[in-house]
C-alpha cells in the first residue's frame, strides 16, 4: 500500500525542501568565506543574494500543485476516452449505480420529509396531540372534546399550554364557483402555543371566540397564494363563506402548514360557557383535535398520567352508568409526538422500502464492483504494456480512481435526477394517503449527504481493482495471456463469494414483495357486496341558511327527482355519508364525510345492570340505497317513503351487526332503548357491504337509519348515481341539473366508488409497486451478476474446456458443467435468503392481508422464479463454453 | 550581458538543467555553479528560478531526486534524469538546433 502512504508525505516533503535549500544558502556561505570574506558578513550578502526563502519555497510547492492539476486533466482526458471506447461497461455501471443511488436518495428524502424531518417550531419536540382511546371496544384513536380541552388548560401544569383544533368544511365563492374546501375552528391560543407570527395581518384574540365577534377569518398562506393569487391588500376584505359574512384579518406563515397540510381557512372556535353540558365530554360532541407543548423536561408518560388523573376526578363525580361504559370500552386519553401521530402508520411501509433500496444498493455496488474487477482483469496486457513504458503503478492506480469517480459522478447525476422524478410520482401517492402532510421536495442536506456518501461508495468500489493491480504481477500478464494467475483465482473466489450473496439479498427483497403482492391480490378478491363499478358518487353541501328548516328535505326530493331523469341513470339514492370511507382503527376528525360511531344501548338488558351499548358505524340512507348499491336484503323489509320524521323509528342493520349482537335468532323485530316502546325498532337485515374499504374485514357492523328521520340538520349529502355510462359523459349532466336546483350548491368528492375504493388502497399498492420493482431491479442485478461471474470464468478456462472437448466431452457435458457452477451458488444463495426472509419478513406483519409472513407459496414461488432467472443467466455463457473449438482453445496458448 | 542573466526563457532554463543534470548525478547549487561555469559566466541561474524549475521537473517525472552525502559531507539532494527526462532531453536539444539555426539564418541572410 505504498501509494497509500504517499499521500501523508506531506510534511516530510516540505522538511526536504527547507535542508535542501538551507544546503544551497550554506555552500554560497562557505564559497564567500573562502574567498577571504568574514563569516558574518558573507552569512548576510548570501542570504542577500538568494532572495526571500520563503518565496521559493512558495513558488516550488505551486510548481508541484500545476504539474499536478495537469496530470489530473490529463488522466480526466485518458479517462473519458478509454469509457468511451467501452460503452457497454460505462453504461452498465452509470445506470446500475444510478438506478439504486435514486432509489435510495427518494426513499430518504420521503422518509425524511415524513417521518424524520422535525416540524418548524420552537420546542417542536415537546408538541404534542392528546386523544382518547376505547382499547377495550376497538378505538385506539379518538378525538377530543372541547370539554376536555378547557378542563386540561386550567388544571394540567406538566403543560407549557394547549390549542384546539376542529376540523370545518365550508363553501366558498357560491355566487360564482362554489367551491368546497376544508379548514378548522381553532383557540386563538393554537398561534402562541406554535410561536409563530402573522405573514400579514393580525391572528385571532380570545375574545373572537364569543358568539357575535367570530367572523374572521386566517387565511392559510398556500390558500392566500392559489385562491387570491397573493393578493397584498387581502386583509381586512369581506368574502362569504357558507352563506356567512367573515372578515379576512390575517395570513398564517407557512411553517403551520407542517401540522396539517389540508387546511386553507382558520376561523375561531366558538363556544358560549353557559351552554357548555358536561356530557359533551363523554359523547365527544363538539370534539376535535387537541395539541399541547409540554414543559421541558416532562416526559410523554408523565404528561399523559397528569390527563389520566384529570379524566378520573371528572369520572367520579358522574352517573355511574356513564361511569360503567367509561371502564367497559377501556378509556383512556393519550398523547403522542405530533409528527408519529400524522405519519406514524407509514413507518412500517417507509422503513420496509428503506431497508428493499439499501438492499438493492448493496447489489449494485457489489455488480459495479465485480464489473471493475473484471474489466481491470481484462485489461492485464495493456495495463502491463503501460507499466513496461515506465507508468508507475501509482499512475495506473490513480488512472483507475479517476475512472472509477467518473462513472461515480455520472452516476450521481443520474441518480439525482431518477430521484427528483420520482419524487413527483411519490408526492401524489403520499398526498392521498396522508392528506395533511406536506409535499416532499429533495433537500438539501440530503442530496449532499447521499452524494458524498455515494462518491465514498464509488472510491471504495475503485480501489478494489487498484489493490488487485497493486499486487498482481502484470509483467506476467504479457506473456501467459490467458492463464489463470494467482490474482485471477482470488479475483474468481471474490466473484463467486459476491454471487452468492447477491442471490440472497434479491431474494429477500423478492419473498418481501411476494409477501405484499399476494396480500394485495387477497385484499383484491374481497367482494365489497355492492356494485362499486357502476356507482358514480358525488356529494352535495347544503347552505348553512338551509340547515333545521325543511329546504334540506326538499332540496333532496329535487335531486333524487330531478337526477333521475337523466339518461342512462339506471337508479339514484342519497346517503348521510360517503358510501365507501376509510376508518382503519382510528376516528378521523372529519365528521361530515366519515362515518360516525353511534352506541345503540340494547333494550332487553338485564335488570341492574346499566344497557348494554352496541356499537357501530350509522348511516343515514334514502329508500332506494341498497337497489341502487346492489346490497342484498337478507331478512325484513326496506325503509319506505312512509317511514318518516313522524312514523316509528326503524333500523336496518348488517349481517355482521345481526351475527354478533343476536347470534342464533332473528334481528327483525328487536330494538334498541329501555322500556319496550314499539319504537326504535330493527326492521331488515341487509347484506354486510365493505362500505369501509376492503381490508376493514370483521371491523365494525354497520347500522343504516332513514334520512328523513335524522332531521334537517344534514350539512352535507352523498348522491349515488348507477350507470354504466362514462364518468365523463355523466359528470356535464349531473352538474347541471344540480345547477337547475339550485345555483349555490358546491359539489364535491365525484368519483365511482371503485375510485374511492381504490384510493383506500392506494397506501398498500404504492408500498406493493415500489418494493415489487426494487425486487424486480434486485434480481435484474443478481441475474447480471451470475452472467458477469460465468462469463469470465468461461474465459477464464477456455484452454481446460478445449482440453475437454478434445478428449471427447459432448456439447451437452460442457454446457451442463458450466451451468452446474451458477446454479450451484445460487442455489447457496437460496438457502442463505431463505433463511434471511423467515428472519426479515416477520416484521412486516402489519402490512400483510392474510397472508402469514412464513406464507410458504411465497417462498417456493419466489425460489422458482430465481433459479429460471440464474439458469437463464447461465444459458449464454454455457452455450459459448460448448462453441469452444479445442482446436482454436488448445493454440490459443 | 546583465538582461541575459536574469530573462532566460522558461523552456531554455528547462533545457540548461537537463542537460547539465544529464552529466550524472548533481546538486542544485552545483547545477547553478555549473552553468555560471560552462557559460564563462554569462549565464547566472538565480535560486528563485532553479529551485522552482528542478520542483517542476521532478513533478514531470523527468528528473528523479535521491539524498545522498556530498563532498562536505552534508546529505543533498542530486538530481539525476529519468528515462522519460533523456527523451525530452534529446528532443529538447535537437528543437533547440533547429530553432537556432533557423534564427542564425534569419539574421544572416538579413545581413547581406
Amino acid at each position: 500500500m505504498g501509494w497509500f502512504r504517499a499521500l501523508f508525505h506531506r510534511r516530510d516533503r516540505e522538511r526536504h525542501l527547507d535542508s535542501e535549500l538551507r544546503f544551497h544558502l550554506d555552500l554560497q556561505v562557505e564559497e564567500k568565506i573562502s574567498a577571504g570574506m568574514a563569516p558574518e558578513q558573507a552569512r548576510r550578502e548570501a542570504a542577500i543574494e538568494f532572495g526571500g526563502m520563503e518565496l521559493i519555497k512558495e513558488e516550488c510547492r505551486d510548481e508541484r500543485a500545476s504539474v499536478w492539476f495537469e496530470q489530473l486533466a490529463k488522466d480526466f482526458l485518458v479517462s473519458l476516452r478509454s469509457l468511451r471506447r467501452s460503452p457497454v461497461f460505462s453504461a452498465t455501471v452509470i445506470v446500475t449505480l444510478a438506478v439504486c443511488l435514486g432509489a435510495n436518495i427518494s426513499i430518504f428524502s420521503v422518509l425524511y420529509g415524513l417521518i424524520l424531518k422535525p416540524l418548524p417550531f420552537h420546542g417542536s419536540d415537546r408538541l404534542v396531540e392528546a386523544y382518547n382511546s376505547q382499547d377495550r371496544w376497538g378505538f385506539t384513536k379518538l378525538p377530543v372534546s372541547y370539554l376536555q380541552y378547557l378542563d386540561f388548560k386550567e388544571n394540567a401544569d406538566d403543560f407549557e399550554g394547549f390549542a384546539f383544533w376542529k376540523p370545518w368544511t365550508f363553501t366558498i365563492g357560491e355566487d360564482s364557483v362554489p367551491t368546497r374546501g376544508a379548514g378548522a375552528s381553532i383557540t386563538s391560543d393554537f398561534f402562541p402555543l406554535l410561536d409563530v407570527q402573522p405573514l400579514m395581518g393580525r391572528f385571532f384574540t380570545a375574545e373572537n371566540s364569543m358568539p357575535g365577534k367570530d367572523h374572521v377569518v386566517v387565511l392559510t398562506r398556500s390558500f392566500w397564494e392559489t385562491y387570491y393569487g397573493s393578493d397584498p391588500a387581502i386583509i381586512g376584505k369581506i368574502v362569504r363563506i357558507s352563506g356567512e359574512p367573515f372578515t379576512i384579518i390575517g395570513v398564517a406563515p407557512a411553517e403551520i402548514e407542517a401540522i396539517r397540510a389540508d387546511a386553507a381557512i382558520l376561523r375561531p372556535f366558538v363556544w358560549a360557557p353557559n351552554k357548555a353540558r358536561p356530557p359533551d365530554r363523554w359523547s365527544l360532541t363538539n370534539a376535535g383535535i387537541l395539541y399541547g407543548q409540554l414543559k421541558g423536561g416532562v416526559s410523554l408518560s408523565k404528561g399523559e398520567i397528569q390527563l389520566m388523573t384529570l379524566e378520573q376526578r371528572f369520572y367520579e363525580h358522574v352517573d355511574p352508568e356513564i361511569r360503567y361504559h367509561v371502564k367497559e370500552s377501556g378509556w383512556r386519553t393519550r398523547i403522542g409526538a405530533v409528527r408519529d401521530q400524522q405519519t406514524g402508520s407509514l413507518k412500517t411501509s417507509l422503513s420496509l422500502l428503506q431497508a428493499g433500496v439499501l438492499f438493492v444498493l448493496l447489489l449494485g455496488c457489489v455488480n459495479v464492483a465485480n464489473l471493475m474487477l473484471a474489466r481491470a482483469f481484462s485489461r492485464r496486457p495493456e495495463l502491463a504494456v503501460r507499466q513496461a513504458l515506465g507508468a508507475s503503478r501509482w499512475v495506473l492506480a490513480r488512472q483507475i480512481l479517476v475512472e472509477s469517480m467518473l462513472l461515480a459522478s455520472a452516476g450521481v447525476a443520474l441518480g439525482l435526477a431518477l430521484a427528483w422524478t420520482s419524487l413527483r410520482v411519490m408526492n401524489t401517492y403520499i398526498t392521498r394517503i396522508v392528506p395533511s402532510v406536506q409535499e416532499i421536495s429533495l433537500n438539501g442536506p440530503i442530496v449532499i449527504l447521499c452524494t458524498v456518501s455515494s462518491l465514498v461508495v464509488a472510491l471504495l468500489i475503485g480501489l478494489l481493482p487498484i489493490m488487485w493491480i497493486w499486487r498482481a504481477n502484470l509483467q506476467g500478464a504479457i506473456h501467459l495471456r490467458s492463464r489463470q494467475s494467482s490474482a485471477g483465482r482470488g479475483v474468481r473466489a471474490a466473484r463467486s463469494l459476491l454471487v452468492t450473496a447477491q442471490v440472497a439479498i434479491a431474494l429477500v427483497l423478492l419473498v418481501g414483495a411476494g409477501l405484499l403482492i399476494e396480500s394485495f391480490a387477497r385484499v383484491l378478491a374481497v367482494n365489497p357486496g355492492f356494485n362499486a363499478r357502476e356507482i358514480l358518487h358525488v356529494r352535495v353541501a347544503m347552505p348553512q341558511t338551509y340547515l333545521g328548516t325543511s329546504k334540506v328535505g326538499s332540496t333532496e326530493n329535487q335531486i333524487l327527482a330531478k337526477m333521475a331523469e337523466i339518461p342512462g341513470v339506471e337508479s339514484i339514492s342519497l346517503s348521510s355519508n360517503i358510501p365507501v370511507n376509510g376508518y382503519a382503527k382510528t376516528y378521523s376528525t372529519d365528521s361530515s364525510t366519515q362515518f360516525t360511531l353511534n352506541s345503540y344501548p340494547r333494550r332487553e338488558s338485564p335488570a341492574g345492570k346499566p344497557d348494554e351499548l352496541l356499537n357501530a358505524f350509522d348511516l343515514g340512507i334514502s329508500p332506494e340505497f341498497f337497489d341502487t348499491m346492489g346490497i342484498r336484503l337478507i331478512e325484513g323489509r326496506k325503509f319506505t317513503a312512509s317511514d318518516d320524521a313522524r312514523s316509528p323509528k326503524v333500523f336496518i342493520v348488517d349481517r355482521a351487526f345481526a351475527e354478533k349482537y343476536f347470534p342464533g335468532r332473528s334481528a327483525v323485530g328487536q330494538g334498541f332503548g329501555r322500556g319496550g316502546k314499539n319504537d326504535h325498532v330493527i326492521v331488515g337485515v341487509a347484506e354486510t357491504a365493505a362500505l369501509n374499504g376492503l381490508e376493514a374485514r370483521g371491523g365494525m357492523p354497520f347500522v343504516y337509519r332513514p334520512l328523513s328521520q335524522g332531521g334537517n340538520w344534514h350539512t352535507d349529502i352523498s348522491v349515488e348515481l348507477r350507470t354504466t355510462r362514462d364518468t365523463t359523459d355523466i359528470l356535464p349532466l349531473v352538474r347541471d341539473k344540480l345547477r337547475e336546483i339550485d345555483g349555490t350548491l358546491p359539489m364535491y368528492s365525484v368519483g365511482t366508488l371503485q375510485s374511492k375504493i381504490d384510493t383506500l388502497l392506494s397506501s398498500r399498492r404504492g408500498v406493493m409497486l415500489l418494493l415489487g420493482t426494487y425486487s424486480l431491479i434486485a434480481l435484474l442485478l443478481s441475474a447480471i451478476g451470475i452472467y458477469g461471474m460465468l462469463a469470465y470464468d468461461v474465459a477464464l478456462r477456455t484452454h481446460e474446456i478445449g482440453v475437454r472437448g478434445a478428449i471427447g466431452a459432448s456439447r451437452r457435458q460442457i454446457m451442463a458443467l458450466i451451468l452446474r457452477e451458477g446454479i450451484w451458488r445460487t442455489l447457496n444463495g437460496l438457502l442463505i435468503g431463505l433463511a434471511g426472509a423467515f428472519l426479515l419478513t416477520r416484521f412486516m406483519t402489519s402490512l400483510l392481508f392474510e397472508v402469514r409472513p412464513a406464507d410458504p407459496m411465497a417462498y417456493l414461488a419466489v425460489s422458482i422464479l430465481l433459479l429460471l432467472v440464474a439458469t437463464i443467466a447461465g444459458y449464454l455463457p454455457a452455450r459459448r463454453a460448448a462453441n469452444v473449438d479445442p482446436a482454436v482453445a488448445l493454440r490459443a496458448e | 550581458m546583465d538582461a541575459a542573466k536574469s530573462e532566460l526563457l522558461q523552456g531554455t532554463l528547462d533545457l540548461l538543467i537537463l542537460k547539465v543534470v544529464a552529466m550524472g548525478p548533481i546538486h542544485g547549487y552545483a547545477i547553478s555553479k555549473r552553468i555560471q561555469q560552462i557559460s564563462k559566466d554569462v549565464l547566472r541561474v538565480q535560486q528563485g528560478s532553479l529551485y522552482p524549475a528542478l520542483h517542476r521537473l521532478e513533478g514531470r517525472k523527468l528528473l528523479q531526486a535521491e539524498w545522498k552525502d556530498a563532498d562536505s559531507g552534508r546529505e543533498a539532494k542530486f538530481y539525476s534524469l529519468t528515462a522519460a527526462g533523456r527523451k525530452q532531453l534529446g528532443a529538447e536539444e535537437s528543437d533547440w538546433e533547429r530553432i537556432s539555426e533557423a534564427i542564425g539564418l534569419v539574421l544572416r541572410s538579413c545581413q547581406l
